[in-house]
């Protein structure tokens, strides 16, 4: 293996620093998508009517079960063939990172929403029979009670998502992508293009994973711990 | 979508006799789509839970076996240490990077051709193993050593602990773990299609390429294809992890 070309300040270099950076921003943007989408299944399947809590259910039964590289393909390719036969008109250009966000959002919000579904069902139901009878509203017997409980039950579950979301960033590669955009074994792959060897850029590819793996190991585990600790105590 | 289409989801295209590397068993290497792909799930497994179940061992404090003079408690350690990090750099690995690193670091540093399949499997193998070691991990460490305790007060061999006491008691609880790693090795061989091995997903880009009349039938089918399975192996799952004989609590006043 030959890492003369990687010194600071090279073009390769600077490759995989965006990579790295496109990482880092695929994996905060589809992680806080899938947040954003996995509360409101998860609102769904605790839902009083009953279409709603089918409708939760199944999209977690959908999302869950789809491997992701084919998912992102009918994103990004079915769908704007879809919309062209159905409504007659090309699919707008320059979307793709937008579905490539979407798509693995879906996943994880599939995982979330079962994750905390699970959270919230470990929670006594006189909990909220018992703020129900102090006359709390259904928002705040939510919001300050069961939320925080639920959470802190399935924070190492969470926790572990968060992290599985960051290693799914590297689907990314199956997504046509503009150069700028791409995360770090994309642009693992452009350098492999014009070098003729993948194993450098691998290298470097594997080893920011394992690093992100390692720092945000630490920091979930240790948000995870601290909720977890909390069970029980009263803290907020 | 018409019949052709559909026989090469399931099958793959056909493979000129000439690409068939004679080292390696022929039937694995013609097989393409659905049908690669469950091969290599199945083949993965099987591999990988050998490969997962010597990775626990060796991470197993106190390997019964082994002597226990110095030189055998360092040999141990320096073992232990070694699965230790096999398992915890490939399971922060994405699975692409495992997969691609399979692909090209073998013929980059090494100058060895091996046909995509054998490599394919390989590299699930591994991925299969240190997922399995974990499971394996924390099954037996639920077992508790009472119980395994009382066994041998009662005069049972550590063999006769482990067959018939830990082994049952464990594998009941990792039912439904092992089950899901099935459906995640069978749901992220997917990621073959950027290394061209002719499994399912790689079959519907190749349908892409060439652009067919409905190529988003064709998606949508290797979407259904793929989900069918593994819905059914997590409905598997789902049920053997409520305890047997015992309703899960029914919940009513959660419509807050």
């Amino acid at each position: 293996m030959d890492f003369s070309q990687y010194v600071f300040g090279s073009p390769y270099f600077g490759w995989l620093c965006r990579g790295l950076l496109m990482t880092l921003i695929i994996a905060t943007a589809s992680a806080l998508a899938a947040a954003l989408i996995g509360y409101w299944v998860l609102r769904c399947r605790l839902s009083a009517q009953a279409a709603w809590r089918h409708a939760g259910v199944a999209f977690v039964a959908i999302f869950r079960n789809l491997p992701l590289v084919p998912l992102l393909l009918f994103l990004t390719f079915g769908l704007p063939g879809l919309w062209l036969e159905l409504r007659g008109r090309p699919f707008p250009s320059g979307y793709e990172f937008h579905l490539l966000i979407l798509g693995l959002a879906l996943n994880t919000a599939a995982y979330f929403a079962e994750i905390l579904y699970a959270g919230v069902m470990a929670i006594g139901p006189e909990q909220i029979d018992a703020s129900r009878t102090l006359g709390l509203p259904a928002q705040a017997i939510r919001r300050w009670v069961i939320y925080p409980q639920a959470v802190r039950i399935v924070a190492p579950a969470l926790a572990l998502r968060f992290i599985h979301n960051a290693k799914n960033s590297t689907m990314a590669l199956v997504v046509p992508l503009p150069v700028g955009l791409m995360e770090v074994v994309g642009q693992a792959g452009r350098i492999a293009g014009q070098t003729f060897s993948w194993a450098e850029p691998l290298v470097f590819a594997a080893a920011i994973h394992l690093s992100l793996g390692l720092v945000l190991g630490w920091a979930l585990n240790g948000w995870a711990s601290r909720e977890c600790a909390k069970i029980g105590s009263g803290a907020r | 979508m018409n019949d052709s289409m559909l026989a090469t989801l399931f099958f793959g295209f056909p493979l000129p006799p000439e690409m068939i590397d004679p080292r390696f068993p022929a039937f694995i290497q013609r097989a393409g789509g659905l049908l690669l792909t469950l091969w290599v799930t199945a083949a993965s497994l099987a591999a990988g839970g050998a490969l997962g179940a010597l990775l626990a061992l060796a991470r197993r404090e106190g390997l019964p076996a082994a002597g226990s003079g110095p030189v055998d408690r360092i040999a141990r350690a320096a073992i232990g240490l070694l699965a230790g990090a096999i398992v915890y750099s490939v399971r922060n690995l994405p699975i692409m990077i495992i997969v691609l690193a399979t692909f090209y670091l073998p013929y980059s540093l090494l100058q060895i051709r091996v046909p995509g399949v054998v490599l394919a499997i390989a590299a699930f193998s591994l991925y299969t193993a240190v997922y399995l070691a974990e499971i394996l991990r924390s099954g037996f460490r639920a077992v508790g050593s009472e119980l395994s305790d009382a066994a041998r007060v009662l005069g049972m061999s550590r063999t006769q602990v482990f067959m018939r006491i830990e082994l049952p008691i464990a594998l009941r609880t990792m039912r439904p773990d092992l089950l899901n790693l099935a459906i995640t090795v069978f749901k992220d061989t997917s990621t073959l299609s950027i290394v061209a091995v002719a499994e399912l997903t790689y079959v519907a880009r190749q349908m892409l390429a060439s652009r067919p009349l409905d190529y988003e039938l064709a998606l949508l089918l290797v979407l259904v294809l793929y989900w069918v399975p593994s819905t059914l192996l997590s409905m598997l799952a789902t049920r053997l992890a409520v305890p047997q004989g015992r309703p899960s609590p029914m919940r009513t006043s959660l419509e807050a």
